[in-house]
């Protein structure tokens, strides 16, 4: 009896295991990007997916865009009416099993975002291995162009596109925040990306694509909007709160002095408050930084300077958001997802204005914009 | 006492056929004394000093000459101790263990002297159980250099010896050592019950004992505690164990024993108690990897890769590509080629060592990866683990992660993480379950008891190790007087 209670508790054990489905490591690809662009007919749409090519890297060879064999990452594309149909195309011409388990960047054409990008989302949401914490950015015109840009210090292209993200020079946008955007009736804004021929001394001044981000793309619900221009985007990333470093110049006296400040503590704080006329939001922008670089004319007093430079600096930023947010009402993309604060401090209120959230925000939004400059460090000198 | 044939007659028969017996025969005041004894196991020249001189001498004097026999009962003609035998069984069994016998044929009296001498070693390093600083002494086999080593540790009269035979042909002395006081008296009435217990024709190691006082549970991790330190011995009788020491062989046993203790070596005693405990985390993290990091890696690369670090993977895929085995193929042969190497490497006699090692490395970690047979990343998993099972002081326990790694390396290729959790859960609850002699194998982690957590993971400085650990005895627990 006992032995045999030992395998009747070891027979559900042993089903759940995997070990007649299991997949080996060199029996699958592991996507690292994807790209969503519409297809040629109208009513598809194309996919192409980015991903490594494990046997031409060979071991201890370092990041290089070829190797003795030929690129060591792959793209193939395919499209059909779906997303879930293209992507089985493409499993059909392949040897080994798409594995989404690793894939950090989404990359949509505008002409998909335009169209709206739900299809997508509904598809990341069911897929099982997908992360939602990858990144998603707008190409200017196909995502395609962005997956053939070459890598000059990294080994793929994805691989690039990710970093970028990672060190915050615009915005951070996941999948994650483009969900609950749709769900909740804001915006969102995403990296904008530009796509240009450059000759590379590295490539033996051959003319290659090179990558870049030139502003941000403006969505609300599901649909691309509008596109910010690079300054504006600065700015409004700073007030959805997750810049990093940058640098911001000013100039006065007529153009002929400058200043230059390194800013690397950018924080945002969002309050609304309610007043008879509808919610009125406040955008504080704090910053702290050092100096880098000045030009005056008139030869201030160190006091003199930093304090002017941090007043026009105060009034440059405040200028670009508003300028900024007066473009996401033109676009009515609620990109702050002020909508999200209002619905955190008066919920009734948002219960009742939620549905027409959208138009409320294009016609009435009244956001008040404050900032702040510290400018810590003046020289490196003691 | 025979009847129709006279004593020497008698023993005569009993001994034919050992020619090395020596019989020295004297008339002393017309008694026949015969002195029996084999030469080899004796010490020849107190015999000849103390016994065969004062004979000679006797033979020559011509005082007290009737009542020899009663001298010699009351112990004052010969200056060592002496016992009567009472049987010519006993007499001739006695003759066997070194005994000098003297027999008085016509008084039909066989008296027995103690001088046995064994040929022994001397006393060496101890070459399993290595400290830089501290005692480098260790046992040999004579049970009673044994004895005086560990009393020269400990001087008091609570240190009890008892001594037990055991075999029939081998009649192997075997002594319980403990201090009355500290250890539990159930433990030492248990092992009375099962020495007395076993009957076996002979033990010649200890372990033979060991497996035969065991009390059936069936378990790979080790019931008792090897050590050939008297400095080891002497500081667990100081917790409350109870040692074991067995003539001919040079390791005493201790018991109860916990999976702490196996894991704790005597060096962490005599090294600064900083570096003693950095040392110990790092022994419990390599005791874990020896068993775990097979199966780990042969179930997240083929079950779970999206756990794994996106440049790591594309390194390992890289590195996996051409291997025309799945991943726990390549595991198993790397590991059982591993087991072979270690088993040859132990029996391989001194000349040929060095070369053997140098073929066993280049075959195994160049060839075989250049050759497309297993992965470098697997190679240095295999020899991570090997490593890492040598680290724990006790070699039985290292034995039994060992023998543990391959079912959870076939359980973790075939039914991934979740398989490995499983396991490793039953090994837990099969550890906790264990007690052997009265400790449970886990304490102070199962029953969880704070205060002894001051020696397990770290070892705290000595000022501060006040209370003995609670698993062996709970009577006197206070090492030191507080001032």
């Amino acid at each position: 009896m006992k032995s045999s209670k030992w395998l009747i508790i070891m027979i559900p054990v042993l089903l759940l295991s995997g070990c007649w489905s299991k997949i080996e490591v060199d029996e699958q690809i592991f996507v690292f990007a994807i790209y969503v662009d519409i297809g040629k007919e109208p009513g598809t749409v194309e996919v192409t997916i980015s991903s490594p090519l494990p046997n031409r890297m060979m071991a201890g060879q370092q990041a290089g865009s070829s190797g003795a064999n030929g690129k060591s990452y792959a793209m193939v594309s395919k499209s059909d009416v779906t997303i879930p149909d293209a992507i089985r195309q493409i499993q059909k011409d392949l040897t080994r099993r798409l594995n989404f388990g690793h894939t950090r960047e989404i990359i949509v054409g505008r002409d998909y975002a335009e169209s709206g990008i739900g299809d997508l989302l509904d598809w990341i949401t069911k897929e099982h291995s997908f992360h939602i914490s990858a990144f998603l950015a707008t190409a200017p015109r196909k995502a395609r162009e962005v997956a053939e840009l070459t890598p000059l210090y990294e080994q793929m292209p994805a691989e690039v596109i990710r970093k970028m993200n990672l060190q915050r020079t615009m915005f951070t946008t996941s999948v994650k925040e483009a969900l609950m955007a749709y769900t909740s009736q804001v915006g969102f804004g995403t990296n904008y990306m530009s796509v240009r021929y450059q000759p590379m001394p590295s490539e033996n001044e051959k003319l290659q694509k090179w990558a870049g981000i030139q502003g941000a793309a403006l969505y609300q619900g599901l649909k691309m909007t509008g596109t910010l221009e690079a300054s504006e985007a600065r700015a409004l990333a700073w007030a959805t709160g997750r810049l990093g470093r940058q640098v911001f110049s000013v100039t006065w006296d007529e153009g002929k002095s400058r200043g230059g400040v390194l800013l690397d503590q950018l924080k945002a704080t969002r309050k609304v408050k309610m007043t008879p006329q509808g919610p009125q939001f406040t955008i504080h922008l704090e910053g702290s930084g050092d100096l880098i670089y000045s030009k005056d004319t008139k030869r201030r007093s160190d006091t003199e300077r930093t304090l002017m430079i941090e007043k026009l600096l105060a009034s440059k930023i405040e200028k670009d958001l508003n300028s900024a947010i007066r473009m996401t009402k033109k676009y009515g993309s609620d990109a702050l997802k002020l909508g999200l604060l209002l619905e955190w401090n008066y919920p009734q209120y948002w219960e009742k204005i939620r549905e027409d959230w959208p138009d409320y925000y294009k016609n009435q939004g009244d956001v008040v914009v404050k900032a702040k400059i510290d400018v810590t460090h003046i020289t490196n000198q003691p | 006492m025979a009847t129709n044939l006279t004593l020497m007659e008698y023993m005569k028969e009993q001994l034919t056929d050992n020619e090395d017996i020596v019989y020295q025969s004297f008339l002393i005041h017309g008694h026949t004394c015969v002195l029996i004894y084999i030469e080899s196991i004796i010490n020849v020249p107190v015999m000849q000093e103390r016994i065969a001189a004062i004979l000679i001498q006797e033979s020559t004097l011509q005082a007290n000459k009737e009542n020899l026999v009663e001298r010699l009962d009351q112990g004052t003609l010969i200056p060592l101790p002496s016992v009567l035998a009472q049987t010519t069984e006993d007499a001739v069994n006695q003759l066997v263990q070194g005994k000098v016998l003297l027999c008085l044929n016509e008084a039909h009296r066989i008296y027995l002297f103690d001088l046995v001498k064994y040929e022994k070693r001397a006393v060496s390093e101890s070459k399993n159980e290595l400290v830089v600083i501290g005692p480098q002494e260790a046992f040999i086999e004579d049970i009673n250099t044994n004895l005086s080593l560990l009393r020269h540790k400990i001087k008091h009269p609570d240190l009890k010896t008892i001594r037990y035979e055991v075999g029939t042909y081998t009649k192997t002395i075997i002594y319980i050592v403990y201090i009355e006081g500290l250890c539990k008296p159930a433990i030492v009435r248990e092992l009375d019950q099962q020495l007395n217990k076993i009957s076996i024709d002979g033990v010649l190691g200890i372990s033979y004992t060991a497996e035969l006082m065991k009390k059936g549970t069936r378990t790979p991790f080790p019931q008792f505690q090897y050590t050939e330190r008297p400095d080891s011995v002497a500081a667990s009788l100081l917790e409350g164990r109870v040692g074991i020491m067995q003539d001919g062989t040079p390791s005493a046993l201790l018991v109860p024993v916990t999976l702490f203790s196996l894991m704790q070596s005597s060096e962490d005693y005599y090294q600064s108690y900083m570096s003693a405990s950095w040392i110990r985390i790092v022994r419990m993290f390599f005791a874990a990897i020896s068993m775990l990091l097979p199966s780990l890696y042969v179930a997240i690369t083929t079950f779970q890769p999206e756990m794994i670090p996106t440049e790591l993977l594309v390194t390992i895929s890289a590195a996996r590509e051409n291997i025309p085995f799945s991943a726990l193929t390549e595991a198993l042969i790397m590991e059982l080629t591993f087991e072979g190497l270690r088993e040859a490497g132990t029996r391989i006699p001194k000349p040929v060592g060095q070369t053997i090692s140098i073929i066993g490395a280049i075959v195994i970690g160049q060839a075989a990866v250049q050759a497309g047979i297993v992965s470098a990343p697997m190679v240095i998993v295999v020899s991570v683990t090997g490593i890492a099972s040598y680290i724990i002081p006790h070699f039985e326990l290292g034995l039994a992660f060992r023998l543990l790694r391959f079912p959870l390396l076939i359980i973790g290729g075939t039914t991934g993480l979740i398989g490995v959790f499983i396991t490793t859960f039953i090994v837990f609850g099969h550890l906790a379950n264990l007690s052997a002699f009265g400790a449970p194998y886990m304490q102070p982690l199962a029953p969880l008891v704070f205060k002894d957590w001051k020696d397990i993971f770290v070892r705290v400085p000595a000022p501060v190790m006040k209370t003995r650990t609670t698993a062996y005895t709970t009577r006197n627990p206070r090492r030191q007087k507080s001032k």
